[in-house]
């Protein structure tokens, strides 16, 4: 492994792959050890991929597939099909008011989004990625991230004005969630 | 295009405007442009964006974390032997093959061959050479002179190589059997190259004429050459037709 280029690696993506990580996992414990495990792949299999405008979108996806692998040995699921249908923007949160939030309240909110929702809006919101990379890290059809981060934004827009209020939001079932 | 239909694409368009460009955004940005309701919309829906989006930013990884993964990723390296591992095997063809054809070698018996660096060389990109993430701008000059020259890379004039002028740009260094050799990447056509070069004297002496010197495993692809001063392995992943159309 050439040092020098896997030090710039790191230093050029681990901070967005622990944000979405983090998003995920929704704990900075199981964050960071996503985010090792996405490199530590990298060190093993990963430097064999020469195109280094691939490097991110690889690095994105092995971190998701890694975040996929260990939920499914925990046995956690998620069905878009449960969540309650809201489509209807709701009362504009305020720009201001989310400018104002302190970041963990606003990282707070995002993780209250149904993981099927919070995985596009992440990758979106980190804003390195196009929603074409985006369909390909979470192997789904272009429209689907568009409509899945249409959706998004009005679950996460609901959670930050409840937070702004400094109350609860009620929860989507979470009996049967399936991706 | 009406506006839901706009609503629904625009949802997906970056808030620092770099998708500005990308063509599936045109139609729904123009509609914004001549619609002042969706315009509105947009206009507010790209500011949360850029709220939300300002504030991940600002969720900082633990201080740790930086350190702990390179401190993790040098142990994840594998550690077999090298000359188990298949690519030793491209890499024992290329000898081979070098050796039966330069003829004029002589190697002394404790200066490493050229046909020694060759087979390092391909060892070398087919198992340590990280990807082209992050390359130093400080060889742009290099690589644009050897992606561009439209003599042969092994004529003369064709590449001209100083190499304390890279050991002081922290060019990519390895070593063979302990002499010093450089490593630049650079493209052709798209194609990645990587060149090995090192001191003349720190090799056995001899000649190589790198157009009948084209060894090859697989993908894996090397020639050798030597100039008064240097001499040089050229490798890619790109195949043997590959190599033969810069040499």
């Amino acid at each position: 492994m050439h040092d020098e280029g896997f030090s710039t690696l790191v230093e050029t993506y681990y901070a967005a792959l622990y944000r979405f990580a983090l998003s995920l996992a929704k704990n900075s414990a199981d964050a960071s050890d996503l985010t090792q495990q996405t490199f530590f792949i990298w060190a093993t299999k990963g430097q064999a991929l020469r195109d280094a405008a691939k490097a991110k979108t690889w690095l994105f996806t092995t971190l998701y597939r890694e975040f996929l692998r260990v939920r499914r040995r925990s046995g956690r699921v998620t069905a878009i099909e449960d969540l309650a249908p809201n489509e209807q923007d709701p009362p504009d949160t305020d720009v201001d008011v989310v400018s104002r939030m302190d970041a963990q309240l606003v990282m707070d909110a995002l993780q209250e989004v149904a993981l099927v929702f919070r995985e596009p809006l992440t990758l979106f919101y980190l804003q390195d990625l196009s929603y074409t990379e985006i369909a390909e890290i979470l192997s789904v059809p272009i429209g689907t991230v568009m409509s899945r981060l249409s959706r998004g934004k009005v679950h996460l827009r609901a959670r930050l004005a409840e937070k702004a209020r400094g109350g609860n939001v009620i929860d989507f079932p979470k009996s049967s969630i399936r991706t | 295009m009406n506006n839901q239909e706009a609503k629904f694409i625009l949802g997906a368009y970056r808030p620092d405007g770099r998708d500005a460009g990308d063509p599936a955004f045109t139609e729904a940005l123009a509609h914004a442009e001549r619609d002042p309701e969706l315009r509105a919309w947009f206009e507010q829906q790209r500011k949360f964006d850029a709220s939300v989006s300002a504030k991940l930013q600002d969720v900082a990884p633990p201080p740790e974390l930086r350190a702990a993964i390179l401190a993790g990723a040098r142990a994840s390296q594998p550690r077999r032997q090298w000359w188990m591992k298949p690519a030793w095997l491209a890499a024992a063809a290329a000898v081979t093959v070098l050796a039966a054809v330069s003829v004029t070698l002589h190697p002394s018996p404790d200066a490493p061959t050229v046909a020694q660096l060759t087979a390092f060389a391909m060892k070398d990109l087919a198992e340590a050479h990280d990807g082209h993430v992050g390359y130093p701008p400080e060889f742009a000059g290099l690589q644009a002179q050897l992606a561009s020259v439209k003599l042969p890379l092994t004529g003369p004039g064709g590449v001209a190589i100083d190499l304390e002028e890279l050991r002081r740009k922290s060019c990519r260094t390895v070593t063979v059997a302990g002499r010093e050799v450089f490593e630049i990447c650079f493209q052709r056509d798209g194609t990645w190259f990587h060149l090995y070069a090192a001191r003349r004297s720190d090799f056995a002496p001899g000649a190589v004429d790198a157009k009948s010197l084209i060894a090859s495993t697989g993908d894996y692809a090397a020639t050798a050459w030597a100039d008064s001063k240097n001499v040089y392995a050229l490798v890619t992943h790109a195949g043997k037709e590959a190599l033969r159309r810069v040499i």
